[in-house]
């Protein structure tokens, strides 16, 4: 096991250095001086040129590696260049939103995903299970601002049962308990939103094994023995088949960092995605290479951990 | 087996939840109580003779919040507007900080006093006098005086700071007493007092929280000390800004209580301001919704033309548009009510001219839609139309902003009809910023942009040689001659019949022309009057571009 985790994390440092690199380099390739749009409309020439040197982007793209480089063996993200603050701060700032966002409306998908999984599962082939899966293909292939804009449009805006943006009341500002449920309000849209977007993907993963494992000769011993379907179903189907569910889930969490970002814009909602998205209109290079790396390190740990999970569960893994 | 499953299952579940409620940020401390947002509910109902004690700028019931919604891609960067802005820090920095005058620039009435009470000219207008009202104060209570002006303006020289533009053409700036600023010019222009007066004009910094600091990194731009009519309370990025009235302002307290702004992308904010979240918006809506929403007596959408228009300009070394009937041909060849109807919803009036409206609009150097004359023009230039119907073909580059992503379409298919095949490139601000504007590495560009209101902004900026937007390589010495003599003469129909003569140039020339005026509005709740655009406060000091300092809640 030691030797397992020992190889496994000696991959993950070259695989961050890779990131880095290919960040790097693809971030540059895009049209657009970051000094111009930094200046602003109408500026001075020599102003956009002192902004040049200030950010030192009037020397070689090796050398300005090489700096990024040196400075983030330090732990120093950079200077962001669209608010003249230090990335890092910009990052932590806003990451605790984005995690709120993407633990609880993954969680939440996790479970109801599974759930409906399995009870489709249990029913196949039916009519129910066809609504079930219908329903989550129709989930799936809706675009997740599009699906944002429906709710604000309906809860938000007609109804008026939910804000349409921000994390807490800003006009009339709350502290203690008050706080926190302001801000349970608050997130309901933008939790709803992403948690659809991603149940699909649980529901068909859990159909998909339970309806397998339901086929297994365990089961039937189980049901001849007089196990109450129920029991049957998520006491032993169900248990066996979450091991893809935890995969599934780990890589989920990975990408929705950044699937978070159109969720974010939608409501307004001031997280990492958002932070990422202005980046990119401004040319901010380093909140762009800082949010790049924050999301690229968290899918390299997510996705360690989850195959120490693996190992840990099947010998298989970590003797191969 | 089965066992470790369950337990990795349950262990997975309570990771979400409790990470979910672990990364719940704690709430902000409880902001400080403040003179303006003390007693909010008896401020609201109270007429403004009741709060005796604080003198109010004009007519109308004190008290009230404004929350305004703009979009998330034009928070500001930084509030001091001298050093860098943008359109998103200007308007937020509007409320906070002072120009010298103001300049107006929805009806294009004139220039009126800010923090200046009143200023004089030299008759060969090279050198004025302004003089500051004697009560201004910085919003932490310090005196604002003819120094902090100097060291402002000098600052902004010398650092080529982003309102240089309007300042290059000053020569020195001296300080006779406390209270009055004398700017002596490098030679005369006409146009200086109102270029001190618009957005894009340079604001009065405080010279006691800056002065031997270095600018780009000083505390204060985050959170501005001004001495304009609102106090910054607080910006939290990616949220929202507050500003609250400034009990002690020099014209008296503004009517509203506190200004919040809010960021949202356009269809949010829309929704936003349907739903009473937010009640004005910085940001314009597509004309389709401005149609929609104008139907409800709740909302009230005043259109206004500043002197902004939509306008193509050709890159006059590339051929074709080397040739000048080649771009005539195509001006008029551009039906400017087809593109007004189908992209603006019929608020954007045609503009056949050069030079935005004005006063030294001259209506007689016009290009007339007219295809038929076109194709004449274009055969006769040499480009007959192939065996496919085609002259030539060509390649546009723009900025998919403003309604340009919508009207690129229309003149391609308006273009056709004349035998010219246009391929679009379009791309996002960034990217024409540094591909069109800086190395001028295009075929024919989108245009749109503030140039007034006084013409020497447009003129001295579009078609002077070498000027900032006029990267069509276009250079007349006669243009350049009859721009500095108008920029220099003080007398306005000697001014008028200058600039006929270069639109008469131009007509000939044609190196770029004009589509539509741009339909400006800010959408706003019928609640709140006496805003900045309105005919009403014409002649009132301090009514800048979006300043609210008279703007009142009628409960």
């Amino acid at each position: 096991m030691q030797r397992y985790l020992l190889r496994r994390l000696s991959q993950v440092i070259p695989t961050i250095f890779l990131i880095i690199v290919l960040e790097f380099c693809l971030i540059h390739l895009a049209p657009g001086d970051p000094a111009r749009v930094m200046a602003g409309e109408r500026a001075a020439p020599e102003n956009v040129e002192a902004l040049r040197v200030r950010f030192g982007l009037d020397k070689p793209i090796v050398e300005q590696f090489l700096v990024y480089l040196s400075r983030l063996a330090q732990g120093d993200l950079g200077y962001s260049y669209n608010y003249l603050t230090p990335v890092l701060t910009l990052i932590l700032d806003r990451l605790p939103q984005t995690l709120f966002l993407v633990f609880v409306g993954n969680g939440l998908a996790l479970l109801v995903g599974t759930f409906l999984g399995t009870v489709a599962a249990s029913k196949y082939p039916s009519k129910t299970d066809a609504g079930i899966i219908f329903s989550s293909v129709l989930f799936y292939s809706m675009p997740v601002f599009w699906l944002g804009l429906l709710f604000i449009y309906f809860f938000a805006r007609n109804l008026q049962w939910f804000p349409i943006g921000g994390t807490t009341d800003i006009i009339d500002k709350k502290t203690g308990l008050a706080y926190y449920l302001d801000f349970l309000w608050h997130g309901v849209l933008p939790v709803l939103t992403l948690a659809i977007f991603t149940v699909p993907q649980f529901i068909r993963l859990a159909r998909t094994s339970v309806i397998e494992t339901l086929q297994e000769d365990y089961i039937t011993t189980a049901r001849a023995v007089g196990m109450t379907p129920y029991r049957v179903l998520f006491g032993h189907a169900l248990r066996n088949a979450l091991l893809p569910t935890v995969t599934l889930a780990g890589i989920i969490l990975g990408y929705t960092l950044f699937g978070a970002a159109l969720v974010e814009s939608v409501f307004s909602w001031p997280g990492i995605g958002l932070l990422l998205l202005q980046a990119i209109f401004n040319r901010d290079y380093p909140t762009l290479l800082g949010v790049f790396l924050f999301a690229s390190v968290g899918v390299v740990i997510i996705t360690l951990v989850t195959d120490l999970i693996y190992a840990f569960l099947d010998p298989r893994v970590r003797l191969g | 087996m089965k066992r470790k499953i369950q337990l990795m299952a349950l262990g997975v579940l309570l990771l979400v939840l409790v990470v979910g409620c672990a990364t719940l940020p704690p709430p902000p401390p409880a902001p400080p109580p403040s003179a303006a947002t003390a007693a909010p509910s008896a401020a609201t109902s109270a007429p403004a003779a009741s709060s005796s004690t604080v003198k109010v700028a004009g007519e109308g019931p004190v008290g009230g919040t404004l929350v305004i919604g703009a979009l998330n891609s034009l928070e500001p960067r930084s509030l001091n507007p001298d050093f860098r802005r943008d359109d998103g820090s200007l308007r937020v920095a509007a409320n906070i900080y002072c120009y010298l005058v103001s300049a107006d620039i929805a009806n294009k009435t004139g220039v009126y006093p800010a923090l200046a009470d009143k200023w004089d000219a030299s008759p060969d207008a090279s050198t004025y006098t302004f003089y500051l009202n004697p009560n201004a104060k910085w919003h932490d209570g310090v005196e604002l005086t003819s120094d902090d002006v100097k060291w402002s303006f000098d600052e902004t020289i010398n650092k080529k700071g982003a309102a240089y533009d309007y300042l290059q053409n000053v020569k020195s700036i001296e300080t006779p007493d406390k209270h009055t600023v004398k700017i002596t010019l490098n030679g005369p222009d006409a146009g200086f007092v109102t270029s001190m007066g618009i957005t894009y004009g340079p604001v009065v910094m405080p010279k006691h929280l800056y002065e031997g600091t270095d600018w780009a990194e000083n505390p204060y731009n985050d959170k501005p000390v001004g001495c304009g009519p609102f106090k910054f309370v607080e910006w939290v990025k990616g949220s929202h800004i507050t500003v609250e009235a400034n009990p002690d302002f020099f014209l008296g307290r503004p009517h509203l209580d506190r200004i919040v702004t809010r960021f949202y992308q356009l269809e949010s904010l829309i929704n936003a301001f349907e739903a009473g979240e937010i009640k004005y918006s910085y940001d314009l809506f597509p004309a389709n919704e401005i149609k929609r929403l104008s139907a409800d007596p709740k909302y009230k959408f005043d259109i206004y033309y500043p002197s902004l228009t939509m306008w193509v300009g050709y890159n006059t070394k590339v051929k074709p548009w080397d040739n000048k009937l080649v771009r005539k041909a195509v001006a008029m060849a551009i039906d400017r009510e087809e593109l007004n109807k189908r992209v603006y919803a019929g608020l954007a009036p045609a503009n056949f001219g050069f030079a935005p409206k004005g006063w030294s609009y001259d209506p007689t150097a016009e290009i007339k839609y007219d295809p038929a004359a076109a194709e004449k023009l274009l055969d006769e230039a040499g480009f007959p139309r192939g065996a496919d119907g085609v002259r030539f073909r060509s390649s546009m580059q723009l900025a998919v902003e403003m309604g340009w992503g919508d009207m690129s379409q229309v003149i391609v298919q308006q273009l056709k009809k004349i035998g010219v095949e246009l391929t679009l490139d379009s791309m996002d601000w960034a990217a024409f910023s540094s591909k069109v504007l800086q190395t001028d590495n295009y075929v024919i560009q989108s245009g749109g942009g503030y140039a007034g209101p006084d013409p020497t902004q447009f003129y001295d900026l579009s078609v002077v040689t070498g000027s900032f937007w006029n990267n069509l390589a276009y250079s007349n010495p006669k243009v350049d001659e009859l721009s500095k003599q108008a920029h220099s003469t003080p007398d306005i129909e000697q001014r008028k019949k200058l600039y006929a003569e270069i639109q008469q140039i131009l007509l000939d020339e044609v190196p770029r022309f004009n589509i539509v005026e741009y339909p400006y509005h800010q959408p706003v709740w019928s609640e709140y009057k006496n805003l900045w655009w309105e005919k009403s406060l014409v002649g009132k000091p301090f009514v800048m571009n979006q300043s609210f300092l008279y703007t009142y809640l009628q409960p």
